[in-house]
């Protein structure tokens, strides 16, 4: 390589991240709550999520790293706002998308135990088809009985990601 | 039948909804009965769904609680809509229909029995059992289905009403993570 630092803003780096993303729910829950409370410092986090200061200062320190979130101040204690995240994969037919909304559907698996059941019995993939779902639903497009046939599934599992994701939509 | 002033139909969304906090929103809708004096209506199809199951008790769903609050009195199974009641099942073919042009799917993936409260509801109204009534559900187009097409059938807008499970009591709309609110 010609330059001495290498550039790690570039897609496979980023999308390096955003994989890590979804692999730790506990991470994702970092994102998630410096997106809802913009100007977040690590203190907060650390308060809310129960987790070792750090622990905490290096997910932050990835997360800033891979350009989701970033300082807001020039003062101490530094306080963070998040960037969208917004990365399609294609594999064949199959596209899904990451996105702040998948990031936060990861992150409530820690607090929401239906969620941590669902993505244990049909994976991310099935996560991210159920989020689909749950936009629809939350915009009053669709039923739960219409997730369960297009999915099959019963129409009580339907209902329970359904309710579990539907706040995802409704801030 | 018993002449009920208002009947309140809950439909399996909202009794999934609860299952998932059983303690908390089963406890908040037996509270809503009690102070409207009522006992809340489920139709044989909403049972049949929420309890049918039980192979899922991998999920926090609590099944055994709708047979508890069956048992305590605060909610009962109806009976089937008359279907053989031409206006009944007229007004269940239409909430199909109107359900698959809100979702924009074929009428196919609906069946006529997820209509049914739509359906027990124009029933009621119809034999005068009841003077209003009001269908909760967090399924956004069954509820509007109900509330545009009951009208129809020479009822006063005020004598129907749909609710999701969140204004009937705030507890039953509470995210289960405060922390994104």
């Amino acid at each position: 390589m010609a330059t001495r630092e290498a550039n790690w803003d570039t897609p496979l780096n980023t999308g390096g991240e955003a994989f890590e993303l979804l692999g730790n729910a506990r991470k994702a829950w970092i994102y998630t709550y410096i997106q809802h409370h913009p100007s977040t410092t690590i203190q907060d986090i650390v308060e809310t999520l129960d987790l070792p200061q750090r622990t905490v200062y290096e997910y932050v320190e990835d997360l800033e790293g891979a350009g989701f979130v970033h300082q807001s101040n020039d003062g101490r204690p530094a306080e963070y706002r998040a960037h969208d995240i917004e990365l399609q994969l294609v594999d064949g037919e199959t596209k899904r998308q990451i996105t702040p909304e998948l990031v936060e559907a990861i992150a409530r698996r820690t607090r929401d135990e239906d969620i941590d059941t669902f993505i244990d019995r049909h994976g991310l993939d099935g996560l991210a088809v159920a989020l689909e779902y749950a936009r629809e639903y939350a915009d009053g497009s669709v039923t739960h009985q219409i997730m369960a046939r297009e999915q099959e599934l019963s129409p009580l599992e339907a209902g329970v990601i359904l309710d579990a994701l539907r706040p995802v939509f409704e801030d | 039948m018993e002449y009920d002033d208002t009947v309140v139909f809950i439909d399996s969304s909202v009794l999934i909804s609860c299952g998932r906090r059983q303690s908390t929103r089963f406890q908040a809708l037996a509270r809503e009965a009690r102070q409207r004096q009522t006992v809340f209506r489920i139709s044989p199809q909403v049972y049949a769904e929420v309890t049918g199951d039980r192979s899922l008790n991998e999920y926090t769903t609590g099944d055994y609680a709708v047979d508890e609050a069956l048992e305590e009195g605060w909610m009962k199974v109806t009976e089937s809509p008359s279907y053989s009641n031409s206006d009944i099942s007229t007004v269940m073919d239409q909430a199909r229909s109107f359900i698959a042009s809100s979702s924009n799917r074929s009428e196919d993936i609906i069946e006529k029995a997820d209509t049914e409260m739509v359906g027990l509801a124009l029933e009621l109204l119809l034999t005068d059992t009841a003077d209003r009534v009001v269908l909760v559900t967090n399924d956004i187009p069954l509820g509007e289905a109900a509330e545009s097409l009951l009208p129809q059938y020479g009822f006063d807008t005020e004598q129907i009403s749909w609710l999701r499970g969140g204004d009937l009591a705030d507890e039953l709309g509470e995210d289960f993570v405060p922390e994104f609110d």
